[in-house]
């Protein structure tokens, strides 16, 4: 009796509302070439990460590794170990490696071994996938005040964006890549604090806001009306999601607690108290944890909903961390803090990586299903990196629009759209921007910098702590 | 005070230790390490025997506080002789059964190790006996992995983090690649039992979350206890005591009713939940981070704030006074240097000033000369004029009479003058009448002018003499009789009119200044029409109405004469009554 509606019967109402069909609802319609490239993209994709992982570290010490063994003149020397593979011998000689292409698949899962003199521990050095670069396609600017929300819609056929300036607007995706004067479909007025949270249910028409007026709405798109209020949040909201399977909606704010709502009765069904500072950010899974906070305290909490408790604490970062992303095709999170960001088995909370090179304050992070990660920075800096093995592919700045202050310059919050090739930012400078990736750009336009990535991964594994 | 039987310390061998320990209580304890008795007393009572170890063991019980500062009240008035010779047990602790609540008894100044914590005598143990050290001075009981080594992450895998996973190695600091099995998404079979088990757990909890939103408080409750009052009544039978105050011999057994009180189901809940009381801390987990860097001396600089410096107010909050500011803020020291283009402009000024004035003197001068030289040539010219005038004038008479004289003009004979030589015919021709009506013509003339000059003279008199009027004293007119005041001259005053009693009733009081009916000039238009005789300020005290009726009544209530006009009517003495008319002047007789 928790909900009115099947689960069915409301997507396909949605569908209905939205006017999309099957056939599209997942890529926006405007522009064929990107739909073009998102097929190809995804053909080339890998296979799923359970056969990948398995076929890797098989493949890891036979046929694709390296052994780098230390010598009387140098520090590190690579030696192929085995000599039959042409592109691992490209490797050690040249210093650019090309890696993508289809012939080349099955290799690039590999990873070389980096043999240290001291410890006399092979490491693995992984290789990154190659991505295409990004580039920024549009800028919109309808909002009066910094943009610190971004939701898309589970037919990706429109976004929504909360910002300080109290509105709630939501813009038809394919006429807003583009440009069109028109994109901007509606503007949602009734949080009387910045908007700080959003999130589209995928099994009801229904759009989920939260802002720093400690307030949760929850609105019906048919009507364009709040029907319902989450009200017990002692302080603003900042974060907001919702369960991927169970219609629980979660949030956290300033009050140092994420508090887990019934959808329907509106009922706050559990106070996850635990964290000394304000949550941040919130992940939801389908499977335990089912919660994961990131929070202002440097700690990320994993949560069990059923209990109500936290089954983990991690206590890696130095400094707060504001953003927490998960991808789609694996298990795992990220959280990204000011000292650096960190990748996580999610399943029990084991620290696996640190992504390091990002010098500023990471306010968003977002995860495609192509392995694409970007963090954006407070500075305006984003960073693009490869997820798996946390290569920095491309670094870049945003440019502020005309009339803004450079102290303007920072990225709030980023999202990808539902087939991965938009990334939409919400900027301090008011904006909203659009980015897609470079479709002329090749691996052998825009190569790994492997001497780079190499170095840096030695240097990593040399770190003591 | 009742004896106890307490457990003896564990360790034995130490008679450092034991305070007044009887030497078969020592034998016992050698003979049974762990559980044999010792007596304490409190009191002066005697000691009874000392445990005999067939004696059924008591149950052990920490000595109560009093018991505790007694005995050690005690053992600190005993000299040590005393002590040895005592035959009575004092309570030491030394056993863990003797700190069952785990702390040291503060009361009993000896040496004491809760749970042999830092207990150096069993460190000297321990060392031969293997086994004995760590297992007896543990807080926590060390665990062994299962290579054999020591974990020493029990400490914060127990207490609260007992369930949850703890990350506590080198190897979750240093990361690592995870294994595909624990990377892999979880399937459909997972995703639906988690689902499901959530969702129970979930529906119960809001199930009693929503319950709380029935209609089943406290007033409810309330009502509840209220409706079977019948049913919760009790009858208590009670039998004072007869020795008791207030005893009533009459009523030797009463029945007491107890009623539950009347409750109002509508009544508000009397005690409001302010705040949820705040849930069992959690044990903290290792912080697996490196502590924050240190600041290097630039970046601290950088974030220096220095305080703010204010005029008024010093570091501690207090207001610096206005002499020290000004003394402090070095105005008196500050040179002030005038820049030196104020000295030129004023002095360029001053030079550009004198220049034109000269210039525009000089000019006035040309100007002057100019206006002198024209005025000159005018004048001339004017003389010239006037002479001319003149001389035809006086030429003309003397050519008249000499003309006159040897032929008198003829009205033609200023037209005919250029014909007189060539007519000299006609002129002698002129009768003598003709000449002496000349003359009467020229008197006529003469006298028609000096006409016209008398009554011109006569209209200047006439402007003149307006204008010796104009200047006149209101006195002088009065006195000429020019001017009459407002009623006229000659007039009944007014204030006989309309009386009904005549003149007795009609003048006031005979005390009474009212000469005059009227003023002489109708001030009061003036004083109501403009406020040019209304006083603006120099009172300190002032009376708008006071002033405006003395305004109204005139100057005279005012001045209030105290004697009269010598020589006029009444003569000097104002006492004569007043005056009915104004005054009037007579010449002095000599």
């Amino acid at each position: 009796m928790s909900t009115s509606l099947s689960a069915e019967s409301s997507v396909k109402r949605t569908r209905i509302l939205y006017k999309t069909t099957a056939e599209s609802a997942f890529i926006p319609r405007s522009d064929p070439t990107i739909h073009q490239a998102s097929v190809n993209r995804r053909k080339r994709r890998a296979p799923p990460p359970l056969q990948q992982q398995s076929s890797s570290s098989n493949t890891t010490t036979n046929s694709n590794a390296l052994t780098i063994a230390a010598s009387e003149g140098t520090t590190t020397t690579m030696k192929p170990i085995s000599a039959a593979d042409p592109q691992t011998v490209n490797q050690t000689s040249g210093a650019l490696v090309t890696t993508g292409g289809p012939t080349s698949a099955k290799k690039k899962i590999g990873g070389i071994l980096v043999e240290s003199t001291k410890s006399k521990q092979k490491l693995k050095m992984p290789t990154p996938d190659w991505h295409a670069p990004w580039k920024i396609s549009t800028v919109l600017s309808s909002h009066l005040g910094w943009v610190r929300s971004i939701a898309f819609d589970p037919t990706n056929d429109m976004f929504a964006t909360g910002s300080a300036d109290r509105t709630i607007k939501l813009w038809d995706l394919a006429k807003a890549s583009v440009g069109a004067p028109d994109a901007l479909k509606l503007t949602l007025t009734g949080h009387i604090s910045p908007v700080r949270g959003l999130a589209f249910s995928p099994r009801h028409p229904y759009l989920f806001t939260a802002g720093e007026d400690k307030m949760v709405k929850c609105w019906d798109l048919e009507t364009n009306q709040v029907i319902r209020h989450y009200h017990g949040h002692l302080s603003g909201v900042f974060c907001l999601a919702l369960h991927p399977t169970l219609d629980v909606l979660v949030t956290g704010g300033r009050d140092a607690v994420a508090r887990v709502w019934d959808m329907r009765t509106k009922t706050q069904i559990h106070c996850l108290s635990g964290h000394e500072h304000t949550v941040a950010s919130i992940l939801t899974k389908s499977t335990d944890p089912q919660i994961i906070t990131g929070s202002h305290d440097t700690t990320v909490k994993l949560w069990d909903l059923a209990a109500g408790k936290v089954m983990t604490t991690l206590t890696h970062h130095q400094k707060s961390i504001r953003a927490l992303a998960q991808p789609s095709f694996e298990n795992t999170f990220v959280s990204g803090a000011a000292d650096c960001l960190k990748y996580w088995q999610a399943k029990d909370g084991r620290f696996m990586k640190s992504y390091t090179g990002h010098k500023a304050v990471v306010n968003a992070l977002a995860v495609n299903d192509d392995g694409v990660l970007v963090s954006g920075g407070d500075d305006g800096s984003m960073h693009f990196w490869d997820y798996k093995t946390g290569h920095n592919f491309q670094s870049s700045e945003s440019i502020v629009q005309p009339g803004s202050l450079d102290a303007e310059n920072a990225i709030l919050t980023a999202q990808f759209d539902g087939t991965g090739s938009r990334l939409i930012t919400g900027e301090a400078d008011k904006s909203i921007k659009i980015w897609k990736q470079d479709d002329e750009a090749s691996e052998l336009t825009h190569p790994i910098d492997m001497v780079a990535w190499r170095k840096k991964c030695i240097k990593e594994s040399k770190q003591r702590y | 005070m009742a004896s106890l039987s307490l457990p003896p310390p564990k360790h034995s061998n130490n008679s450092a230790f034991q305070f007044g320990k009887p030497a078969a209580v020592a034998e016992e304890e050698e003979e049974e390490e762990t559980e044999t008795a010792i007596v304490f007393t409190g009191s002066n009572e005697p000691a009874p025997a000392p445990a005999a170890p067939s004696k059924p063991k008591k149950p052990l019980r920490a000595p109560c506080y009093e018991e505790r500062c007694l005995a050690a009240a005690e053992i600190a008035k005993m000299t040590p002789e005393e002590r040895k010779s005592n035959p009575r047990k004092l309570f030491v602790p030394r056993a863990l059964e003797d700190f069952d609540d785990g702390g040291a008894f503060p009361e009993i100044h000896v040496a004491q190790y809760p749970r042999h914590m830092g207990n150096p005598h069993l460190r000297k143990k321990g060392a031969s006996v293997n086994g004995f050290q760590t297992r007896s001075r543990a807080i926590v009981n060390v665990e062994v992995d299962k290579d054999g080594e020591i974990s020493y992450d029990a400490i914060v895998k127990g207490g609260t983090n007992a369930g949850k996973k703890v990350f506590s190695r080198y190897e979750d600091l240093r990361g690592g690649e995870g294994k595909a099995e624990d990377l892999a998404l979880p399937t459909e079979d997972e995703e639906k039992e988690a689902t499901d088990k959530t969702q129970a757990a979930l529906q119960k909890l809001l199930a009693s979350k929503t319950a709380l939103n029935n209609p089943s408080g406290s007033a409810m409750v309330n009502a509840e206890t209220s409706k079977n009052m019948e049913a919760k009544t009790k009858f208590i039978k009670y039998t004072p005591r007869p020795d008791a105050p207030g005893y009533n011999p009459a009523a030797a057994q009463r029945v007491i009713q107890m009623v539950p009180k009347q409750v109002d189901p509508m009544q508000p809940p009397k005690h409001k939940h302010v705040k949820a009381p705040r849930g069992p801390a959690e044990d903290p987990v290792p912080v697996l981070h490196a502590p924050p860097k240190k600041l290097t001396k630039e970046e601290r600089d950088k974030w220096n704030v220095p305080a703010c410096i204010s005029n008024w107010k010093n570091s501690r909050g207090y207001t610096i006074p206005l002499d020290k500011r000004l003394a402090a803020d070095g105005r008196g020291l500050r040179e002030h240097t005038i820049n030196p283009n104020f000295a030129t402009l004023s002095e360029s000024l001053y030079v550009a000033e004198g220049q034109a004035r000269q210039e525009v003197r000089l000019r006035a001068q040309v100007q002057k000369k100019l206006a002198m030289q024209e005025r000159d040539k005018r004048e001339e010219e004017l003389r010239e004029l006037a002479n001319q005038a003149r001389l035809e004038r006086s030429g003309l008479a003397a050519e008249q009479t000499a003309e006159s004289i040897d032929h008198p003009p003829t009205p033609e004979d200023s037209e005919e003058d250029e014909e007189e030589e060539s007519a000299p015919r006609n002129r002698a021709e002129e009768t003598e009448e003709e000449k002496a009506a000349r003359q009467r013509e020229k008197l006529r003339l003469e006298r028609r002018k000096e006409r016209e000059r008398e009554l011109r003279q006569e209209n200047n008199m006439e402007i003149k003499k307006r204008k010796l009027e104009a200047d006149r004293d209101v006195s002088e007119k009065i006195a000429l009789g020019v001017h009459t005041g407002t009623g006229g001259a000659g007039e009944v005053d007014s204030r006989l009119y309309s009386q009904s009693a005549g003149m007795d009733s009609g003048f006031g009081a005979d005390d009474e200044y009212n000469a005059y009916s009227k003023p002489l000039f109708d001030r009061q238009a003036a004083a109501s029409s403009g406020s040019i005789y209304r006083p603006t300020r120099g009172e300190t005290e002032y009376n708008a109405d006071e002033s405006y009726d003395k305004l109204v009544k005139g100057g005279t209530s005012k001045f209030q004469p105290s004697k009269g006009f010598a020589g006029a009517e009444g003569g000097a003495d104002i006492r004569a009554g007043p005056r009915s008319a104004p005054v009037q002047f007579e010449k002095g007789k000599k």
